[in-house]
C-alpha cells in the first residue's frame, strides 16, 4: 500500500473517531482510541447474537413447533 | 482493514421448504411465536407485506403494558424469497427516527429438501454505535487492536 492510499484509511478512521493524530513538523503521530473501537466492535457483535439467537428460534420454531401446529390443525 | 463496516450476515439452513419458513414469518401468529426471546411476550401490531406497509412489534415481561419494540416500514416482498423492511422509515413511507437505525434483508432460498435462510443487517454507522457506549462494553477489545496492530506493523 502507497503512503497516498494509507493517509486515505487512516484519514476515515480519524473522521470516525476511531483514532486521533497530531502533526509536528514533518511526523504525524496517530492514537488508536480504544474507547470508540471497543464501544463500534461490542455493540455489532451483540447485534450479531440477537440476530443469531432470533434465526435459532425461527429454524427450531419451523421444524419442530410450526408442524405440530399444522398437524393438530389439520 | 481492521474496521468492520457496521453490518452483519447471519446464514442457516433450516430443515423445512422456504413455503414453510415464509409462513413463520409472515403470519403474525407464528412471528410472535419466534420473534422475540421468552419468556418476554411478543405482540405483532402491523405485518403489512407490500412495499411501504407497517411492521410493527411489541413486547411486554410478565403482565405489565407491552412496550414498543421493532417500529418500520416494509420495502420489498417477495413471496418466499425476500422480505426487506427498515427501520428509518414508517408505515407509508413517513421518515422515523428509530433508537437503533437497521435495514433487514431476509432471503429464502430453497436448497435440498430445506431453506437456506439468511438475514442481512445493515446499520448507519459506526458513529451511531458509539450511543450505545453506556450499554457497558468493557471487554472484547483485543481482536480490532491486535488487527490494527498487525496492520501498522506490516507497513513499518
Amino acid at each position: 500500500m502507497g503512503l497516498p492510499s494509507f493517509m486515505k484509511h487512516l484519514r476515515v478512521l480519524e473522521q470516525d473517531g476511531l483514532i486521533s493524530s497530531e502533526k509536528i513538523g514533518r511526523v504525524r503521530t496517530c492514537r488508536v482510541n480504544t474507547a470508540h473501537l471497543t464501544a463500534a466492535e461490542t455493540w455489532l457483535s451483540e447485534q450479531r447474537e440477537v440476530w443469531q439467537a432470533r434465526t435459532d428460534r425461527l429454524a427450531d420454531y419451523v421444524e419442530t413447533q410450526m408442524s405440530r401446529k399444522i398437524e393438530d390443525a389439520n | 482493514m481492521p474496521i468492520e463496516k457496521p453490518e452483519l450476515t447471519i446464514t442457516r439452513f433450516i430443515n423445512a421448504p422456504p413455503a414453510m419458513v415464509w409462513k413463520a414469518w409472515s403470519t403474525p401468529e407464528h412471528l410472535a411465536e419466534w420473534w422475540i426471546p421468552a419468556p418476554i411476550e411478543c405482540r405483532v401490531i402491523k405485518l403489512d407485506l407490500r412495499p411501504g406497509g407497517g411492521f410493527e412489534t411489541q413486547m411486554r415481561e410478565g403482565v405489565g403494558e407491552f412496550q414498543p419494540h421493532v417500529e418500520g416500514c416494509f420495502l420489498e416482498i417477495v413471496p418466499e424469497a425476500r422480505l426487506v423492511w427498515t427501520t428509518v422509515l414508517t408505515e407509508e413511507w413517513r421518515p422515523a427516527e428509530p433508537w437503533m437505525a437497521l435495514t433487514a434483508i431476509i432471503s429464502f432460498e430453497a436448497e435440498g429438501r430445506g431453506t437456506r435462510y439468511s438475514a442481512r443487517v445493515l446499520h448507519k454507522n459506526v458513529a451511531d454505535s458509539k450511543k450505545h457506549k453506556e450499554m457497558g462494553f468493557q471487554q472484547g477489545w483485543g481482536t480490532t487492536i491486535d488487527q490494527l496492530t498487525a496492520f501498522v506493523q506490516r507497513l513499518a
